[in-house]
């Protein structure tokens, strides 16, 4: 009966819940694209390996919130140099495993198959030690090969499948922006994160790379964790790491760090604090929105009182208690604003699908915010179906039924 | 049965409408009363108060010894649903609902499943003659058949006491028969005790007693056959 009379007026109903369709589908759609940006994150991290602390002139994720002084940082701070590696290395290569990469993205070539959107990795030998990249046939890149700046590279398996995809590629030769590089390795396969590949990769030597594309211009990254066999915790790795790159950058105790240290344990308190900071923005304002949304709904269902106020009487004088029409017109509102709050998950849950298919990362509606929705919506309908309800059940029968 | 004593109810501010004025009645188990007199004279009023809907301005109105004013409003109600049938003179159908479901609703106020409710509104149309109106709603029918509807709701829980306001005013003569009829038999099967508004006279011949209202007083009481006390 109480699904009857939200039918019967479905047009002014749904202008109604509007406000709690778009409240609930916005928060709904926040949380889920925040669920998978967390999944992002954590994948980084996860790419960045337990225990494995990585020096940048600038992460972002030390800026958070301030785009500017990202920028600042970025255009400011010294770049990170081959020697400024070489030193740390000296100071701290005893203890720890230190290793170094530069990143580009170029084509790659085989006679006239081209791949583009590469990423070109150059790196010392033990990067294999810093990186989750494990050679599956063929053999690593070595110390002799970055001194003496050899054209050989590894490659990973999209590489591999789509440039021999009927030869063995070990001892053949590619060519990355002109200059060909022979295979010697090639990695085993890493999968893909998020719906997207990690397989589609080059290492090349450290110092072919820089030979290529020449070193001034860019900063490096390094890399270090702790060498195999010795007992130093991921704190102390860290710890070790930074003071090192201070010492050789000649820093004083009152200097800030003028580089990023970034650790899997940063890049997930990074996560928290991007999700706390949409969450202490958004909430509040869905939490008014909602509410401005529900004292529409208090509107809409006052008004429908006062239009069935003959109903009411007509329930009333044939044995209705006043707490069945008190229950009956909050089942109403309550299924009202659950509507609404279906509606919108179900449009969030559409957009989650879109956003998924079009960027190829794997987003879906958390059961938690899907919980979360049905409640609040079903919530507001209740609080503010208390008002109207009241009214409804403390009518006076014998007025009610004069009421035309 | 049914008791009033010096019952006033007083309308409009500073009581300018004396719908009923000191009205002392009493009315036996399986008695037939007709409440007759001019429109505005109270009629409908005694009823309301009689099934508890309303209360008097002053006077006490007593169901088998109890005072209605000493039942808290869900005693009231309850009292109302399954031991008074009201048939109003304006029918009171919900318009959403069908039929049968109008029928229904107080066997549904009571808690009755949907699935039994029905089946047994359904048996109590086809005693009014309604087996084929079924799905109807109230909107799609004429005013005899609303008024039959509003009949078979009255009758559902076979009350002791029916309260009916003109309940043959919009049929013609024979359905009008018939519903007398079926109060008739009603009366017979189960004693029911049955105050009737009526303009008819001949309606009224088929009570026990006839009582004149005018201007909310009682103004002539005759007994048309011995009460069946
Ligand atoms: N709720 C009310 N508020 C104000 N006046 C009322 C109310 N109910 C009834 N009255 C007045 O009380 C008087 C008696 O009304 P009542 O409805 O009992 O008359 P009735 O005998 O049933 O008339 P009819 O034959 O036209 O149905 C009328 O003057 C009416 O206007
Ligand atoms: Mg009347």
């Amino acid at each position: 009966m109480a699904g009857g009379a939200i039918l019967s007026h479905r047009l002014r109903s749904g202008l109604t819940v509007i406000g709690i369709v778009i409240g609930i589908a916005v928060v709904t759609l926040v949380a889920s694209l925040l669920e998978g940006a967390q999944g992002f994150i954590n994948d980084t991290a996860a790419g960045l390996g337990p225990g494995i602390v990585r020096i940048d002139k600038a992460s972002f994720q030390d800026f958070i919130g301030d785009a500017q002084a990202f920028a600042e940082a970025r255009a400011k701070r010294p770049d990170i140099t081959i020697d400024e590696f070489r030193g740390l290395r000296q100071r701290i290569g005893d203890r720890l495993e230190v290793g170094a990469r530069l990143d580009a993205v170029l084509p790659v070539q085989r006679g006239n198959r081209t791949l583009k959107g590469i990423g070109i990795q150059g790196g010392t030998a033990n990067l294999a030690e810093l990186t989750t990249v494990r050679v599956e046939r063929g053999r690593q890149l070595t110390d002799f090969d970055d001194e003496y700046r050899r054209q050989v590279c590894i490659i990973g398996k999209d590489v591999d499948e789509y440039l021999f995809p009927d030869a063995d590629p070990l001892g053949r030769k590619i060519k990355l922006g002109g200059t060909e590089y022979e295979v010697v390795g090639v990695a085993a396969p890493l999968g893909s994160s998020i719906g997207a590949s990690q397989d589609g990769f080059v290492q090349i030597p450290l110092g072919a790379f820089s030979r290529v594309f020449g070193s001034r211009s860019r900063s490096i990254t390094i890399l270090t964790r702790a060498k195999a066999g010795l007992a130093v915790s991921n704190d102390e790795v860290e710890e070790l790491t930074r003071i090192g790159m201070r010492l050789e950058r000649g820093l004083q105790p009152g200097n800030d760090d003028n580089f990023s240290v970034v650790t899997a344990k940063s890049i997930a308190a990074f996560a928290g604090r991007i999700t706390a900071v949409v969450g202490l923005v958004l909430f509040p304002l869905t939490g008014i929105a909602l509410v401005v949304a529900g004292v529409v709904v208090m509107n809409m269902m006052l008004a429908s009182v006062s239009e069935r106020t003959r109903e009411i009487g007509i329930r009333l004088a044939i044995g209705a208690r006043r707490s069945d029409i008190l229950l009956q017109f909050l089942v109403e509102s309550t299924l009202l604003t659950l509507t609404g709050g279906l509606l919108g998950v179900l449009i969030a849950g559409g957009l989650v699908w879109l956003a998924g298919s079009l960027t190829g990362y794997q987003l879906s509606v958390p059961l938690w915010a899907l919980l979360l929705a049905i409640g609040v919506s079903s919530l507001i309908g209740t609080i503010f179906g208390v008002v109207p309800a009241r009214r409804a059940s403390r009518l006076d029968p014998i007025e009610a039924l004069r009421r035309e | 049965m049914i008791e009033l004593k010096g019952v006033n109810r007083l309308f409009g501010e500073g009581g300018a409408v004396k719908a009923l004025a000191d009205v002392s009645l009493l009315i036996g188990r399986g008695e037939r009363v007709a409440v007759m007199g001019p429109s505005g004279s109270g009629k409908s009023t005694l009823l309301n108060l009689v099934c508890g809907l309303d209360e008097p301005t002053s006077g006490a109105i007593l169901i088998d010894g109890i005072n209605l004013a000493e039942l808290n409003d869900d005693a009231r109600t309850r009292l109302r649903r399954e031991k008074i049938g009201m048939i109003f003179q304006t029918f009171n159908l919900l318009p959403t609902l069908t039929a049968c479901e109008n029928v229904a609703l107080p066997l549904r106020l009571q808690g009755i499943g949907k699935g039994q409710a029905e089946r047994r509104a359904t048996a109590m149309l086809e005693r009014v003659g309604l087996a084929d109106r079924l799905a109807h709603r109230p909107d799609q029918l004429s005013g005899g058949e609303r008024q039959r509807i509003a009949i078979a709701r009255a009758l559902i829980f076979d009350p002791p006491v029916l309260l009916a306001d003109e309940p043959t005013g919009n049929l013609d003569s024979q359905t009008g028969d018939e519903i007398l009829r079926l109060l008739d038999r009603l009366h017979d099967e189960l004693n029911t005790t049955i105050l009737l508004v009526t303009h008819n006279e001949d309606a009224a011949l088929f009570c026990d007693r006839i009582l004149r209202l005018r201007d909310g007083e009682v103004v002539r009481e005759e007994h048309l056959r011995k009460a069946a006390r």
